[in-house]
């Protein structure tokens, strides 16, 4: 190995379940990101802003448009993790674990409110499901191979 | 025994009696059973009526307690050693107590809990815990005032001579010399003096060494002439430890695990419940209530299922074997207390045990007070014979199946029987080879009858016949093959192993082991002065802020108790370093929550998808079938 690149030793280290798992966050985070969008856009943020500018800003409009911006914040995060799962980074798997956690929890609120995702409830049911694949979590737990 | 017999016995077990180290603030030692019995009174409990008593205290003798007695089944003869004090003995007591612990300061004498007592397991496991002392209200135990009456008739035996003793017992078995040194504490105090499980009078413990005979090449059972203590080589000792037996309780002379002085194992005894260790250290005793025992199969399934038909990954190997619904206790066995032995502070006085001993072989009652405790945890124990419903206990009548040694031949001996297996081996493989030759030929001729049928119209039911016992024959003659060439590697195997015994070489000495009672260590804990304090504070903390809550918010009492056990558990799992596995536990607990929600809205149409997802997949297999 010693003339091994680092991306050659995370590819051979790296177990398919786990690329499997980024693509899957990577997707959640990105319709999550559609669906950010479409709230703020449905919740006349342009409309205010044409119509009246910086000068006065209602609060009700943050009423409006927080639902959008949290939901836009988690699917970069998502994304994000994505990329650090697929790079075996040692902490990517407590974080999107934790994501995955708050993901299914905000799920269920909605679901309660009579808003549900049920879309979203399935993915991150898989998403928990693959992290804990026993192979998936002793990539986490060993120690990527040393560059020689 | 005669008189040499017993000195012969005397010098073997003399030559390798353990030495004990104790945990500070230990307060019972081994003491001689005729001393505890003139402390004792004889009592019986027949079945559904009051206990009675046989022979006062000052009246027992050994003679009054093997007479034979028959007050019908299920009557439960026992010994009481204390009578609990009243108050003001116990007020006198106490004060003495606290005196001298101001005036000498010995240090040998103060036990301290010290780091992680209450912090070593999580809530679920505190609160069951918490129930498991309350259970102590309604069974029967031991009264609280007891232990301290016992320490008080203890010290005085002890003011009057000091002695410490030991039953030595040596039997043979298998080829064996087995020498059980049995310890006899007038008291186990583990519950009120070590926050542990139980209290009870009377406490057995024992230690085994077993040794070969080297001068001898075969010593048999019937041979039981005592070898001179020089000759005997030691090769593995067992330690009692609460009620385990079998491989995990044995180890080698030679592992590393066991610390020697000399030809003296050393044990470390637990504080309070005695039970032996080979090393120093704080072990995790896990007790299992009978009526929790179904949730703890319940757990078990849960987690079988979860690893095995969901692949999920399974909890790292130190905290698998944990169980909410088993109630953890700390039996401290730190070994900094007094030590008894050769070279040590006190010395031990042997006796000799056998199977003439009358008080052992005839007294089949229990050796301290029946609490009518159903667990029988505060029960005093039987004697070294018997078990508690008066069958032989197993470490009596076969010591080496109770080390699980009885498959282990002693080394002088194991040439000889691997000598005995390798001739067997040649005699079973002679037989295959005469049986092959014989069913070879007869296959041969059935093959050519055949052969010679085949195609033959009017002897088609024959050709099938024949056929038939051709296809059952070859089967069976490749079995006979198999067999063979197994026996034969066998055969090698057993060179190898008679040549690594030449070397004396036994093989890794932890080999037997599959799982190794250690102590558990901070670091394995992951133990702080944070977690310490936490586990201390919280549950008063919690208990004052319901009552604050109950009082000053009481509209927000139900989201104040999520936000107060949220809090306390997470900066718990923080301290202890199990954040990550309290995240995981918590998502997957959320995902089986939102799996039965969409189960519910779409129950049908998860059947569809199913039912056609097993259609799709039979579909793909016979396809690929095909294709091959």
């Amino acid at each position: 190995m010693g003339n091994s690149t680092e991306s050659e030793v995370l590819r051979k280290t790296r177990p398919r379940s786990v690329v499997v798992v980024a693509i899957l966050q990577a997707l959640q985070g990105l319709g999550l990101l559609g669906y950010g969008i479409y709230l703020i856009h449905s919740s006349g943020w342009t409309m205010v802003m044409k119509s009246r500018g910086l000068q006065y800003i209602p609060f009700p409009m943050f009423e409006s448009i927080s639902p959008g911006v949290v939901v836009i914040v988690l699917s970069a995060t998502m994304v994000f993790l994505a990329f650090t799962l697929f790079f075996l980074q040692s902490w990517a798997w407590v974080a999107s674990m934790t994501i995955q956690g708050l993901g299914l929890l905000t799920g269920l609120v909605a679901y309660l409110r009579h808003r549900p995702n049920y879309v979203g409830l399935l993915v991150g049911i898989l998403l928990v499901m693959f992290l804990n694949q026993q192979e998936v979590q002793d990539a986490f737990r060993r120690k990527v191979g040393k560059l020689e | 025994m005669r008189e040499q017999e017993e000195q012969a016995a005397l010098r073997i077990l003399r030559r390798f009696e353990p030495i004990v180290h104790y945990t500070r603030g230990e307060r019972f030692f081994p003491v001689d059973v005729e001393r505890y019995l003139q402390q004792c009174s004889l009592w019986m409990k027949p079945l559904n009526k009051p206990p009675v008593q046989l022979v006062a205290q000052g009246n027992l003798t050994i003679e009054e307690l093997v007479k034979p007695r028959m007050d019908g089944f299920e009557t439960i003869y026992y010994l009481k050693f204390i009578e609990p004090l009243d108050l003001d003995d116990l007020a006198r007591y106490s004060i003495k107590q606290m005196v001298k612990s101001l005036a000498q300061r010995d240090e040998k004498d103060v036990f301290h809990a010290g780091w992680g007592r209450l912090a070593r397991v999580g809530y679920g496991s505190r609160f069951v815990a918490a129930l498991f002392s309350l259970t102590l209200l309604l069974r029967g135990r031991v009264p609280g005032d007891t232990a301290a009456a016992a320490m008080l008739t203890y010290e005085e035996m002890q003011r009057q001579v000091e002695r410490y003793v030991y039953y030595g017992r040596v039997v043979y078995q298998d080829g064996w010399v087995v020498l059980q040194y049995w310890y006899f504490y007038p008291f186990n105090n583990w519950r009120s003096g070590f926050f542990g499980v139980n209290d009870h009078e009377g406490d057995w413990e024992m230690v085994s060494v077993f040794c070969y005979n080297e001068g001898e090449r075969a010593t048999t059972t019937d041979d039981q002439t005592l070898p001179e203590a020089e000759t005997l080589t030691p090769q593995w000792v067992a330690y009692a430890s609460h009620d385990f037996s079998g491989d995990d309780l044995r180890r080698r002379w030679d592992d590393s695990e066991v610390e020697k002085i000399g030809n003296h194992v050393v044990v470390f005894a637990g504080a309070g419940s005695h039970a032996s260790y080979y090393a120093r250290g704080e072990y995790l005793a896990e007790i299992e209530l009978p009526f929790l025992s179904p949730l703890v199969k319940l757990v078990e399934t849960i987690k079988r299922i979860w690893t095995q038909t969901f692949h999920q990954a399974r909890p790292r190997a130190e905290t698998s074997a944990f169980n909410v619904f088993r109630i953890p206790f700390v039996d401290y066995a730190r070994g900094d207390g007094w030590s008894i032995g050769l070279g040590m502070q006190r010395v031990w006085e042997p006796r000799l045990l056998s199977e003439q001993t009358p008080w052992a072989e005839g007294y089949r009652g229990l050796w301290g007070l029946y609490a009518q405790d159903p667990i029988s945890g505060e029960n005093a124990p039987a004697g070294p014979v018997y078990n508690r419903d008066c069958s032989v206990r197993r470490r009596w009548f076969d010591p080496l199946g109770w080390a699980g040694l009885d498959k282990v031949p002693p080394p002088n001996q194991a040439l000889d029987f691997l000598e005995q297996q390798r001739k067997q081996s040649l005699d079973y493989c002679a037989e295959l080879t005469r049986a092959i030759e014989e069913k070879s030929s007869e296959l041969a001729g059935l093959g050519v009858n055949a052969a010679a049928l085949d195609g033959q119209a009017h002897l088609s039911h024959l050709h099938t016949q024949y056929s038939q016992r051709v296809a059952a024959l070859s089967s069976e003659l490749a079995a006979l093959r198999k067999q063979l060439v197994e026996e034969s590697a066998k055969r090698e195997a057993l060179n190898h192993y008679e040549e690594r015994l030449h070397r004396n070489d036994f093989g890794p000495a932890r080999a037997h082991i599959r799982r190794a009672h250690r102590p558990a260590t901070e670091s394995s804990l992951g133990l702080n002065i944070f977690t310490e304090f936490l586990a201390s504070v919280n549950i008063g903390v919690f208990m004052i802020g319901v009552v604050l809550m109950a009082l000053f918010a009481r509209q927000y009492v139900l989201l104040g108790l999520a936000v107060l056990i949220g809090a306390m558990i997470f900066a718990e799992a923080t301290f202890r370093g199990q954040l990550a596995r309290l995240i995981n536990s918590l998502t997957v607990g959320l995902a089986i929550v939102a799996a039965l929600v969409l189960l519910y809205e779409f129950f049908w149409e998860v059947i569809v998808v199913a039912v056609l997802t097993a259609g799709l997949f039979i579909i793909w297999e016979n396809l690929r079938e095909l294709r091959h």
